[in-house]
């Protein structure tokens, strides 16, 4: 299924959760990954848990967190 | 006379006044307090302060209403391998109060029969829309319910998710006999009900995108609360004038929807996410029973034998792909070396905890349908981002050629026949999600997991197996 983290499109397994689309994120583009500490939000702002369920076409941020 | 008759006023006015200081209570204006949780996944820990928390809501307001939106199973070992498998959860939701838990994904982990016990057991009701369990073990759940608190009338319909091939994410045994039709269709069916009631909720667990396309679709909804995506909504958002909400996961937060109602009428609605770790009141009695659930013997129950010691990474990553080849049928299985977390598994009795140190990282099994070429892409990836042999096999064997500058020349794969892989043939591979996500290598087939553990297949399998021997297991060579 596609998955878009930080406006790249991912293709992942289906049934894949967050911590995967993360993984393979920080895999295939590993100098875009913000610095950690890290946090994985929604498009819309909302913070997801690394075990949430993801869909087809869902979008995903990864950013640093707030100090 | 008169002074006395000013102090007894006084002093009516000021016991009214006591009787009355819950908000809302004035004016015909009634305030419901829905506190909401989802995606529990089994975790006690916060029960107690929840049950504080909860009591202290109903001081505050008119009503205090529970509910969850799904997934109260799967995810603590403690919950998971008790011997009644999910009662203690039941139990604690029993105890604080819960009311309606609309069916998730994950509440058909333990299967159906289990499933049923624990339906039977809860105080509260199970409620799903687009599921008919038909000739299935577990009970028909209704497809929505309404509580009714003063002459309110709230309507809450449940909804659970479907992947794309129509079933919830749990393994598709786990479901056999039950039909599952799409949500946002079976909303429609109830779309029509929403004069009759205060309030017209949806108490879904569909994901928050899914969420967002059902509130556009129907503006009935006064709010949707929800679950699946595991999303924490600080603030609520409103679409098509349908407020959306979601608490997280793991009990660390409870949502709260407070809906206001004057005369009966609908006026006003807000949401909020409490942090539970922050809340400092807890009920004294509920830790004490939590306690005794965490130190229940489930971590140490025996599930098989090795009958001999189990060492090193190339004999305990056998137990891996074994466990996965054999639990799903499939033809060949790989597990990366990185995932083995203990050096030894010794003689004798198996504990349950010893497979969650064995295998900590809540991986799940992902299978895909690849050639040969792809399976030796996979290999190739691996050991030239090791440098080294980083992948186990089960179902076969492979060896690696390298030349005299250690640089890979050739991979040959090997079934447990000792035959080689047929250029044309598609083969059934298991990996876990870490290796799924984050290894690069050549897969036509998308993958799909398999929602199953990597450590809960090692458990099953060793208790299918009773006795396990993996003395000498080395599948894979360097020439």
């Amino acid at each position: 299924m596609k998955v878009i983290v930080n406006n790249q499109m991912l293709r992942l397994f289906s049934g894949a959760r967050v911590r995967d689309a993360v993984s393979h994120f920080a895999e295939q583009y590993g100098d875009r990954m913000p610095e950690s500490p890290c946090t994985v939000t929604d498009e819309d702002g909302h913070p997801v848990s690394a075990n949430g369920r993801l869909s087809e076409n869902d979008k995903i941020i990864i950013k640093p967190q707030k100090s | 006379m008169r002074p006395f008759k000013t102090l007894l006023f006084a002093l009516v006015a000021i016991v009214l006044f006591s009787c009355s200081n819950r908000d809302g209570d004035h004016d015909n204006t009634a305030r419901i307090a829905i506190l909401h949780t989802n995606d529990m996944h089994a975790s006690l820990k916060e029960m107690p302060r929840l049950a504080a928390y909860k009591k202290e809501m109903e001081n505050k307001y008119d009503h205090v209403i529970l509910i969850s939106a799904g997934d109260i199973f799967s995810g603590n070992p403690v919950v998971d391998f008790y011997k009644e498998k999910g009662y203690p959860m039941i139990d604690m939701m029993n105890r604080v109060g819960y009311e309606i838990s609309t069916i998730g994904n994950h509440e058909f982990d333990y299967g159906q029969d289990i499933m049923r016990q624990r339906m039977k057991e809860a105080n509260f009701k199970f409620i799903c829309a687009n599921m008919d369990a038909g000739d299935a073990m577990i009970p028909q759940p209704a497809p929505y319910t309404v509580i009714e608190k003063e002459n309110i009338k709230l309507f809450f319909l449940g909804l659970l998710e479907l992947g794309n091939e129509g079933l919830p994410s749990t393994h598709p045994d786990k479901v056999k006999g039950i039909r599952f039709s799409d949500p946002l269709k079976a909303a429609g069916e109830y779309a029509h009900l929403e004069g009759f009631y205060n309030a017209f909720i949806g108490l879904t667990h569909l994901g928050y995108e899914t969420d967002k396309r059902l509130a556009k679709t129907y503006h009935q909804f006064d709010a949707i609360i929800g679950g699946h995506s595991h999303t924490l909504m600080e603030e609520p958002e409103v679409i098509n004038e349908v407020l959306l909400t979601q608490a997280g996961d793991d009990l660390e937060f409870v949502g709260k929807l407070v809906l206001t109602f004057t005369k009966g009428e609908l006026t006003d609605r807000s949401a909020s996410v409490i942090n539970l770790k922050e809340h400092d009141s807890s009920d004294r009695e509920l830790e004490e029973l939590v306690r005794g659930y965490q130190n229940n013997e489930a971590l140490s129950r025996v599930i098989g034998t090795a009958a001999g010691p189990i060492t090193g990474k190339e004999e305990l990553g056998a137990l891996f792909t074994d466990a996965q080849c054999a639990m799903h049928g499939l033809d060949f299985s790989f597990q990366n070396r990185g995932g083995i977390r203990i050096h030894k598994i010794p003689k004798g009795p198996i504990k349950v905890k010893t497979v969650y140190a064995l295998d900590p990282f809540g991986n799940e099994l992902i299978r895909y349908n690849m050639s040969s070429a792809e399976i030796r892409s996979l290999i190739r990836y691996s050991f030239n981002r090791h440098d080294n042999i980083d992948l186990i096999m089960g179902g076969g064997s492979y060896t690696v050629r390298i030349n005299k500058e250690d640089k890979l020349q050739d991979i040959i794969i090997r079934d447990q026949s000792g035959n080689a892989l047929h250029p044309d043939s598609t083969y059934s591979v298991g990996l876990n999600s870490y290796v799924a996500s984050s290894y690069q290598f050549d897969h036509k087939d998308e993958g799909k997991s398999l929602y199953v553990t990597t450590a809960q297949n090692i458990i099953d399998f060793i208790r299918q197996q009773d006795t396990v021997d993996y003395s000498g297991a080395n599948r894979v060579a360097v020439e």
